[in-house]
């Protein structure tokens, strides 16, 4: 019987275009026995693939196709497990002995070092003899063969004849099966498969012409000459090789002899030993270890210690029962490496006194009372009620994760750490395979097609994906009507839906590391990451968790870097750092201002979404700010649970303020323990799982296998298989069937991004201490929070604004004043603009456009060294030579050398006498400029005028990216169609009447949980307004919606319990003297800068072309 | 005589061909000529190009025909017609 040993997936990435899971299903339908795969110098699908083989009974062989440094081709297949040791470490030398890290090549030799329990066929056209017969002909070819039979012995060194009807083949195989008879070599027939099914020759043909980056035209030299390269039922091969029959029966037994290895089962991982494994048995470590930390933070009398006793023995069982004790202890181990981090990083500053913790634990290891003791966790989880489930349970299938966040340049020496201490040859990345999006896709199929470049880009800009894929979208957008039938476009949109959810290329997981005892390059490839000194393996997170390997997350939060910064900038300003762990967590202002909104800038909650959702739920304590964090987000939304829960907790403040006792409604009383807290409905992770176990009876396995299934990349379908258990369970504890469904909608509804409620405790409490270094020290943390962008949901263009909105003024960059980076002035100077602010923050140099961090470095050395700078010359004179006149001229445009007491324009044009332009400098330049300094410049004294209001701006936002000191509107305020109605004005109209807003676009969401509805953030001069814009509306004037930066939207004001929308009717670019509709005029124009309408559109014109760029997502 | 006329040279001809019961040619009758006998078969490959423009799909079989000469046929795998064109 035929098996298929030469095949390979999308994981040959450009190079196949079916999924592993794909072929391996068609392999079963074609009652294939066995399927190898053989991905080029990879093994990125292997996992996957044996996994969805498993399932369907098929025996998955694990194999790559190697390419060798003439670039020939050699088919390596694992018989033993010694053999995938040696294919993993052959690979990962492939990929890390390379100068190009994407172009893996491997010496020949090694192969030859290292083929025990290997077995090797000679490849494809491509492969080892083919390429030598082509070359160098029959006798070369013979010794070349001979030479592999010598080196891998004869049983282990097949040579491989391909029939896919391409000319030649008759000829190759024929010479090829000459040359192994005469040797007494074997032979074995291979399909070199690229793809599942023939009609899928296509999107190969295009995957090859995007690999070589051309059109298909262009490509006619290296695509496949025909469609015959799919996986074709086995009869048929045999049929194709009727005159060789041992071809075919070759394959048969190499499949047999592979089944001594199989992924799922041989693999060899273990975990790390933790420090000191030599002396105390693991369990008797840990348990020593949490009872002396348990002994401090609960001391006999404290009121949680008897709860705590209680729960860390339960767990301590359940982690001996897993045999998990070794593995806290290392995460102990590493945590302890992050604490030494953490003191090196901050050593010297000031915040290195402020019990600073170097990282917090995020998910679900949180709820666990032993991370808390270990350390790896800073939330109480009896104070706070966590439920241990999700994270350590009976019958545990895999290891829990942990994930720790930490502040950026902690989290980068910690990863270089961990590599030191494990040694290199154990430690790895993960890695992530980033899928084609509909915007790549469009532009790589278009190139391909050769469609025009102006149209591609058009479509890849304004199209968004839809669930009638991109031949819907096309109908929508205007102008491209009827295309989706018209040639070549029919082919993109259906080759568009065959691309969806293929690998594109490997990239880095955000924080995954694995650690391994038993040499990682044993286990699975490694190979460099796009990041310099970065290795990853080729497994990503799914395979990692197949493979049960233990998952380190090690996340950098830069909130957290932010935060160490603020703490570094008050102790310099007030000689002690405050000690967030021990601020008023109930502190009534605080709370306040969080519940009015104003909370732009902050950690999670300041969303647009979030904003809208504080006015209405109110947090009042850290619990609330947990629920806060997680409400907003696809699983809670999906499930239809922020509509009740938002109307429930209203209805609970009202009965809580007439006194009456408050029940919320739940779908059946055995969820009152579980969702009691949340309102009744299930807004957590954990709460998922204690629904299941609660309502249907799952037990902790299969709330585990649930919890598995939430966390994959095909959630929604996994966890919709457990529907008949469910109504089974419930219907067994007589639930009707009725009430079950709508329960498990909203389990299901998890298979979207949710968060755990640890995490979300976790991510409020640092919410919470963002807003109180807010209120209390709020030069700090805005001065903190431009350092160390990017982060969050607004530009610092909104945040500059912000900050203005709370007495903490922005400073434009100054050359004698400003630090590399942003700097705190305390007290406040008193400014030229008369303009009112108790605090400032001055802008570094390292904020202009083409200064780099190291030219702002030196050139505030020079001035710390021998004093300010007093003039251009001067300033041209000791600059560091890398500073380029242009980077001197956008320093002046913002003012930056005003100070030197001459107009902007006058400074520039001393900056030109200076540095000549560089087409006019040759080779004597600097003779020249030595010359002009002894002199003076005859024309230096010429007088010109300063830059206007909107010349400023202009520069501000060309040079910096944002504009502390002013807003677009504010300028053009008087030139407005007489309409507009300002932000802080909408809240004193009525409810439905109709408004004409106009701002900048700070950001524009098409959240995939909002049916096609559209959110627009506008911002004017006195605040933000909120546009929500109908499907409808959306697709009459997509083009403004979606692209412009400045918007004129009219539509019905909406208003809701301290919430305040603009429900849009129609849009259009802001266009000064041109109205969209014919608006009463009511409120008298306010005083601005620019009147003239013609200067105005000008201004217009040229906002649009420095508009900072909204943040957009989907 | 026109000389600034591109022709094209070794056009496929339409042919009528017999077939056996797996598709293969074993007789073939070109452009009136009388019927030839297909004495062997050589290499059979496939082509399929263009799909984006005009697709091309064809199934070549080379043949040795009575005469012993070599031609090499193809299939419009398309529409079912037979060609032959001159190797």
């Amino acid at each position: 019987m035929y098996t298929e040993l030469h095949c390979h997936s999308a994981f040959s990435f450009l190079d196949g275009a079916s999924l592993p899971e794909q072929l391996a299903l068609t392999a079963s339908q074609l009652g294939y026995p066995a399927l190898a795969l053989t991905d080029h110098d990879g093994l990125y699908g292997s996992m996957a693939f044996a996994h969805a083989a498993q399932k369907l009974g098929l025996q998955a062989i694990t194999g790559a196709e190697l390419t060798l440094l003439d670039d020939s081709h050699v088919t390596v297949l694992a018989e033993t497990p010694e053999g995938y040791a040696n294919l993993c470490r052959l690979i990962t030398e492939a990929h890390l002995g390379r100068d190009d890290r994407r172009d893996p090549r491997l010496d020949f030799a090694s192969l030859e070092a290292r083929h025990a329990g290997l077995l090797v066929l000679s490849g494809c056209r491509k492969g080892l003899l083919p390429a030598v017969l082509r070359r160098d002909g029959p006798a070369a070819a013979r010794r070349c063969a001979e030479r592999c039979r010598a080196v891998f012995g004869k049983e282990n060194f097949f040579i491989e004849l391909q029939r896919n009807y391409v000319r030649g083949d008759r000829a190759l195989t024929l010479a090829l099966k000459d040359l192994a008879d005469s040797l007494q070599l074997g032979v074995v027939a291979s399909g070199n498969v690229h793809y599942h099914k023939r009609e899928r020759h296509r999107l190969h043909d295009v995957l090859v012409a995007i690999r070589h980056r051309t059109t298909l035209d262009g490509c006619h030299n290296v695509r496949h000459a025909n469609s015959e390269f799919f996986l074709r039922p086995p009869h048929e091969v045999e049929e194709l090789f009727r005159d060789c029959p041992d071809a075919v029966a070759n394959t048969a037994v190499i499949a047999e002899r592979c089944r001594a290895f199989d992924l799922t089962r041989d693999l060899g991982y273990t975990f790390p030993d933790f420090r000191g494994a030599d002396l105390t048995p693991a369990p008797r470590a840990l348990a020593e270890l949490c009872r002396a930390k348990l002994e401090q933070l609960y001391p006999s009398g404290s009121p949680h210690r008897n709860d705590a006793v209680r729960r860390l023995e339960q767990e301590l069982t359940l982690i001996e029962h897993h045999r998990l004790s070794g593995f806290f202890l290392v995460y102990h181990d590493l945590f302890d490496l992050a604490r030494e981090v953490a003191a090196d990083v901050r050593r010297g500053s000031r915040r290195a006194h402020a019990n600073l913790l170097p990282g917090r634990g995020r998910g679900s290891s949180v709820s666990s009372i032993v991370c808390y003791l270990l350390g790896l966790s800073h939330i109480d989880p009896i104070a706070n009620g966590l439920f241990l489930g999700r994270f350590l349970n009976d019958t545990l299938a895999s290891v829990p994760d942990i994930d720790l966040d930490f502040p950026r340049e902690i989290r980068e020496e910690l990863i270089r750490r961990v590599y030191k201490r494990y040694g290199d040859e154990h430690v790895g990345l993960v890695c992530s395979f980033p899928t084609y999006r509909l915007r790549s896709t469009v532009r790589e199929i278009g190139k391909a097609l050769d469609l025009p470049p102006g149209e591609i880009e058009q479509v890849a800009k304004l199209a968004d994906r839809r669930s009638g894929g991109l031949a819907d979208e096309l109908e929508q957008l205007p102008g491209f009507a009827g295309r989706s039938t018209a040639p070549l476009w029919k082919e993109l949109c259906e080759l568009a839906e065959e691309i969806a959810g293929l690998p594109r290329h490997i990239s880095q997981h955000v924080g995954g590391m694995v650690i391994s005892s038993r040499p990682l390059v044993e286990i699975v490839p490694l190979e460099r990451a796009a990041m310099e000194d970065r290795v990853v393996c080729q497994w990503d997170k799914d395979s990692c968790d197949d493979a049960r390997f233990i998952k380190i997350d090690f996340l950098a939060l830069g909130m957290l870097s932010l935060v160490e910064e603020c703490v570094e900038l008050v102790a310099a300003r007030a000689g002690t750092p405050p000690d967030l762990s021990r601020i008023d967590f109930a502190d009534p202002a605080v709370y306040d201002r969080i519940c009015r909104g104003d909370t732009v800038g902050l950690f999670q909650i300041e969303s647009r979404a979030q904003i809208q959702m504080l006015r209405r739920t109110r947090p009042r304590n850290l619990e609330d700010l947990a629920v806060e964090v997680a409400i907003v987000r696809p699983g809670p939304i999906v499930g239809g649970a922020v509509n009740p829960y938002v109307r429930r907790r209203e209805d609970q403040r009202r009965a809580r303020e007439a006194g009456r006792a408050y029940e919320p409604p739940l779908d059946h009383p055995l969820l009152r323990e579980a969702l009691a807290e949340t309102l009744g409905v299930i807004l957590y992770q954990d709460q998922v799982l204690q629904v299941c176990q609660a309502l249907a009876g799952f037990t902790a396995g299969q709330a585990e296998a649930l919890r598995r299934a939430m966390s994959r990349r095909r959630s929604r379908e996994l966890m919709a298989e457990f529907w008949e258990e469910f109504r089974d369970g419930a219907a067994a504890r007589g639930v009707p069937q009725a009430t079950a469904e709508r329960v498990f909608t909203q389990v299901i509804a998890f298979s979207e991004f949710g968060f755990p409620k640890s995490h979300a405790a976790a991510f409020g409490l640092l919410a919470y201490q963002s807003a109180w270094l807010r209120h209390y020290h709020p030069a700090e943390y805005y001065c903190a929070l431009f350092n160390n962008q990017p982060m969050g949901f607004y530009s610092l263009d909104a945040l500059g604004r912000d900050a203005k909105r709370n007495g903490v003024v922005i400073l434009l960059p100054d050359v004698n004043a400003s630090d590399v980076w942003c700097t705190v002035l305390t007290p406040c100077p008193p400014l030229p603009s008369g303009e009112g602010g108790r605090y400032a923050v001055r802008v570094g140099l390292g904020f202009v456009r083409d200064w780099s961090e190291e030219t702002a470095t030196e050139l505030v050395l020079e001035r710390e060294r021998r004093g300010p700078f007093t003039s251009v010359g001067d300033l041209v004179r000791r600059a560091p030579p890398q500073l380029k006149r242009t980077a001197i001229e956008r320093l002046v445009w913002v003012g930056g050398c005003d100070g030197f007491g001459l107009t902007r324009r006058e400074l520039l044009w001393q900056v030109g006498l200076w540095l000549p332009p560089q087409a006019a400098r040759d080779s004597d330049a600097r003779v020249r400029r030595q010359l002009e300094l002894a002199l003076n410049h005859p024309h230096e004294g010429l007088r010109f005028g300063g830059l206007a209001a909107d010349e400023r701006l202009l520069a501000e936002y060309a040079v910096l990216g944002f504009a502390p000191c002013g807003h677009p509107l504010s300028l053009l305020r008087g030139a407005l169609p007489p309409g507009v109605v300002q932000s802080d004005a909408l809240s004193r109209r009525e409810h439905a009447t109709m408004v004409e807003v106009a701002g900048l676009v700070v950001a524009r969401q098409r959240p995939e949980t909002a049916k096609g509805f559209i959110f627009v953030l506008l911002e004017d001069e006195a605040g933000m307004v909120n546009v929500i814009v109908r499907p409808d509306v959306y697709e009459r004037y997509r083009a403004a919606i979606r692209s412009e930066p400045l918007l004129l939207v009219r539509g019905k004001l909406a208003k809701d319990d301290g919430t305040v929308n603009v429900i849009a009717e129609e849009a259009a670019r802001l266009h000064c003297g041109l109205r969209i509709s014919d608006c009463r005029l009511e409120d008298p124009p306010v005083e601005s800068a620019i009147h003239n309408p013609q200067s105005a559109m000008a201004f217009l014109k040229s906002m649009r072309r420095v508009a900072p760029e909204s943040k957009d997502w989907g | 005589m026109k000389t600034d006329r591109l022709i094209g040279i070794n056009e496929p001809q339409r042919v009528e061909v017999e077939l056996d019961e797996k598709g293969l040619p074993v007789g073939m009758r070109d452009a009136g000529y009388k019927i030839r006998a297909v004495e062997d078969i050589g290499e059979i490959w496939r082509i399929d190009d263009e799909w984006w423009r005009v697709p091309i799909h064809r199934r070549y079989v080379e043949v040795i025909i009575e005469s012993g000469r070599r031609v090499v046929l193809f299939e419009d795998v398309i529409t079912g017609e037979w060609y032959v064109q001159k190797p």
